[in-house]
């Protein structure tokens, strides 16, 4: 059973429970309150329970909870009072100059403030200011309180502390990384990089193909430090896969780091593969490519595709890549083709440079459909203005 | 005389066994809402903005935004959209023949000039005057003439590139964060065809530069008791509707929409008053009869807020439009009425509306008529008629209040005790007159649809612009 059946099971569980009960307690105040009447008329009393029961139960939660809010409240204005002062101690104490003792009162006699300030710091700061905060961390207890906290069973508190704990570059276990929640996977993962631990990048970058596009989009970032380790190392095995998606997690992994690393035979590998993912793999082509010509090869074989609908990718490939051969067959999408792909077309031809905007000049003159020629080269100009 | 009697005891039998029914079921689904939240709460991410900010994976997104008389809040609203944080997004803004000076206010404030931009796709609309561009910023703006609502959207989609599209009233104030969260259920499933954010009232708020910097609960009497039924209808039963995938409304303030299913479905329904109501069910329908899977899903934490109406006149105009659009909405749709083929949205979604939505009104209406006649001509005793009177008053309190607290046990978007404390207040006082009014209001929009003909209008709203709104 997944963990979102077992969530949706619980949820309808304690809804019938929930019911049960209401019905149970609206019986009882029935029995207590009016006799039984032959018509339904007779069954207002009935209704007056009904309500009665959750009522009271409501009034009595809105009571508690103005309560606590007040409570909140009172709490947040004085944490609005001593923030300022804990910023300021934990900034001269981070820097190397602050007054430790002051620090440790604030940090065990206003711990919520504290802790959020300390995290605010700890995502801010690099380098020294960091490596100084992660030992506080460990010299004020509050990475021993996050490591405790990974054991939590509220997961926002759970992910959190793997979070904190990856920030200050403290080990988290890699067992999280098969957590049943994708975000605490992903919190996970992301410490784990952090933390320096020298499987984590394969570990993490094997783990990709599972996660839904916005796992993948947090941890494209993370893994941003070892692309060039991941490319030469393990990226051809997986764009080789017989499953597609470990194939297109790496596509999304080149698209998102867009950084010119090449892969051997990556034109080759990714021509073998379906449309949809030759479509995908068109804006990774001139970072990925071993070489220009394999790429502009798989343009090109793409501008020439049967289906239309692929053709206005390629057109921003060819122009992206600056592929000035591909001029006759852009030209001929811009004439023949729908209005998306004949936009794509145009646009592409404009940035080519001044032998694609004399061909674009030549159609607004000449053609039955010059707008989109027109327009194409209406945004160059706006462009070069700035 | 005494079948007259029975029959109209038959009638009364069917209102409070009706009474019964709807009570408990929004009840239920109130507490359904409550743990799907507090459940949604704990999975959120919580180091995530920059990444999604930075990456270039996100879809990009056209916020699409039909104006028409929007003098006084054009042009903050559209610098609000264009200042969203999202890493690739671009405005359009549609002014529906405007007799104010709304086109001339965008095109002087963000320097537009007349472009040559072609439209994309055929929906049908009325005539495209010119369209214009903003030299810096990603703005288009369509000026066109008179068409309506669902026209105006349409008209942007022509014109939109991108693979998501936000259907946005030009009228609200998106929060800065508010795009990058309601993408979210279209990262987490490819499967999510349209999201909806929540929308809050934003009278009594603080706006400064186009934001909310200040949450407050509505001064007055009138917009607190809106403010209340937005959180009864967005906390309590569009999370659990949503929970079930029998969503059939995602506000036309805020909506997110995947670009190819709404060209699929024909986009906005021409003159139709519930355009974002049709659009939902018609998704439904359309994944349905295709045996897609598919997702419809509303999120709490994107919020759009809104101004409501301060005054009866436009608050009554109001209502009776979103009756009307409902009803029409239903008619054209009947076929899954009770249909085992549209799964929950036949069976549960679809007669929810019905019964709840549309004909609530209706028995309302009736059960006050009966009673109050059946008092005069002593047929119901005053007893039985005060227990009913205070049962529906106990229940109505019951499930206001719970949706304040439903708010305030999720998202807690008020700071201050009193905001919290002012909207339990109205929570219990609106079932004095202002629901009994609203019923009226929307029975009379039920008799609207078959005393009038279809017009392209648009809501008049007397506006007081986002400027005036203070703490």
């Amino acid at each position: 059973m997944t963990k979102s059946q077992s969530s949706k099971i619980r949820v309808w569980a304690s809804i019938t429970l929930m019911v049960g009960l209401y019905a149970g307690a609206v019986y009882w105040v029935y029995r207590k309150s009016s006799a039984p009447s032959g018509s339904i008329a007779g069954l207002v009393p009935l209704a007056t329970s009904l309500a009665m029961v959750p009522l009271v139960l409501v009034i009595i939660l809105a009571i508690l909870s103005l309560i606590a809010k007040s409570i909140r409240y009172i709490a947040r204005v004085r944490s609005d009072r001593i923030s300022p002062e804990i910023r300021e101690v934990l900034a001269s104490v981070a820097v190397g100059s602050g007054d430790r003792e002051r620090l440790r009162w604030l940090s065990q006699n206003h711990r919520r403030p504290f802790e959020v300030i300390f995290t605010e710091f700890l995502s801010t700061f690099g380098g020294q200011v960091n490596s100084e905060l992660s030992i506080l961390a460990v010299d004020l207890g509050l990475a021993e309180r996050w490591r405790r906290a990974t054991r939590s069973r509220n997961s926002l508190v759970q992910k959190t502390a793997l979070a904190n704990l990856g920030r200050t570059g403290h080990a988290v276990d890699a067992s999280f990384l098969r957590h049943p929640l994708e975000q605490t996977r992903i919190e996970a993962a992301c410490a784990l990089l952090a933390c320096g631990a020298a499987d984590a990048p394969a570990l993490v970058f094997k783990m990709l193909p599972d996660q839904s596009l916005l796992g993948r989009i947090l941890l494209a970032e993370s893994l941003r430090p070892f692309a060039t380790k991941i490319c030469e190392k393990y990226m051809a095995e997986e764009l080789r896969s017989a499953e597609p998606r470990r194939a297109k997690a790496s596509i999304d992994l080149l698209r998102a780091w867009e950084r010119w690393i090449p892969i051997e035979t990556f034109s080759r590998l990714v021509a073998e593969r379906d449309i949809e993912f030759r479509v995908a793999a068109l804006p990774t082509l001139r970072y990925a490519s071993a070489t220009e010509q394999e790429a502009t090869q798989e343009v090109f074989d793409l501008l020439e595709f049967p289906d239309e609908r692929v053709h206005a990718t390629a057109a921003k490939a060819a122009a992206d890549m600056g592929i000035s051969e591909s001029m006759p067959l852009l030209l001929s999408q811009l004439r023949k083709e729908g209005p998306i792909s004949a936009l794509a077309a145009a646009q592409a031809l404009a940035a080519l440079g001044s032998a694609g905007k004399d061909i674009l000049e030549n159609e607004i003159i000449s053609s039955a459909r010059p707008q989109y020629a027109l327009q194409a080269l209406e945004q160059s100009l706006v462009t070069e203005r700035g | 005389m005494s079948s007259f009697y029975h029959v109209i005891n038959i009638v009364l039998d069917v209102i409070i066994v009706y009474a019964f029914v709807s009570n408990l079921n929004y009840f239920v689904l109130m507490a359904l809402g409550f743990f799907v939240l507090r459940a949604q709460r704990t999975t959120e991410g919580s180091v995530e903005r920059d990444p999604l900010f930075k990456s270039r994976l996100m879809p990009a997104i056209s916020i699409i935004a039909p104006a028409h008389n929007e003098e006084l809040s054009i042009v903050q609203s559209t610098r609000s959209m264009l200042q969203l944080e999202y890493p690739e997004h671009e405005v359009i803004v549609v002014n529906d023949g405007s007799d104010d000076r709304t086109l001339q206010l965008l095109i002087e404030e963000f320097h537009l000039y007349k472009s040559s931009r072609q439209p994309l796709h055929n929906f049908v609309t009325a005539t495209v005057n010119a369209v214009y561009e903003s030299q810096n910023l990603k703005l288009l703006v369509i000026d066109k003439q008179s068409g309506g609502k669902s026209d105006s959207l349409n008209a942007a989609i022509n014109y939109a590139s991108t693979p998501l599209i936000a259907a946005v009233d030009s009228d609200s104030l998106l929060e800065s964060n508010s795009l990058l969260l309601v993408v979210r259920p279209f990262l987490e499933d490819e499967s999510t065809i349209g999201v909806g954010g929540i929308i809050r009232v934003v009278n009594g708020c603080k706006v400064e530069h186009g934001a909310v910097t200040t949450v407050g609960a509505p001064h007055s009497l009138l917009a607190k008791f809106q403010a209340v039924e937005y959180l009864r209808a967005f906390l309590g039963g569009r999370v659990a509707l949503s929970y079930m995938n029998s969503l059939l409304l995602i506000s036309g303030a805020f909506g997110l929409f995947r670009r190819d299913s709404v060209i699929e479905a024909g986009g906005f329904e021409p003159g139709s008053l519930a355009e974002d109501l049709e659009l939902v069910i018609r998704l439904h329908r359309i994944s349905r009869e295709k045996k897609r899977v598919y997702k419809i899903v509303f999120v709490p934490t994107p919020v759009c807020w809104t101004e409501v109406p301060d005054s009866l006149k436009t608050l009554r105009v109001q209502r009776k439009r979103w009756q009307r659009g409902g009803v029409e909405s239903m008619w054209k749709h009947r076929g899954m009425l009770f249909n085992p083929k549209f799964g929950v949205v036949g069976c549960f979604g679809m007669p929810y509306l019905l019964l709840l939505e549309i004909l609530g009104p209706c028995i309302e209406i009736t059960g006050f008529v009966i009673s109050v006649v059946g008092l005069l001509i002593g047929f119901i005793s005053v007893t039985s008629a005060l227990l009913f009177f205070i049962g529906s008053v106990l229940f109505g309190t019951m499930i206001s209040v719970s949706a304040v607290l439903l708010e305030e046990f999720t998202t807690r978007r008020y700071a201050h005790p009193l905001d919290l404390a002012s909207l339990i207040v109205a929570a219990f006082v609106e079932n004095f007159g202002y629901r009994q009014l609203n019923a009226f209001w929307r029975f009379q929009g039920i008799l609207d649809v078959a005393r009038t003909k279809k017009r392209r209008v648009w809501g008049k709203m007397t506006r007081r612009g986002f400027a005036s709104q203070t703490t």
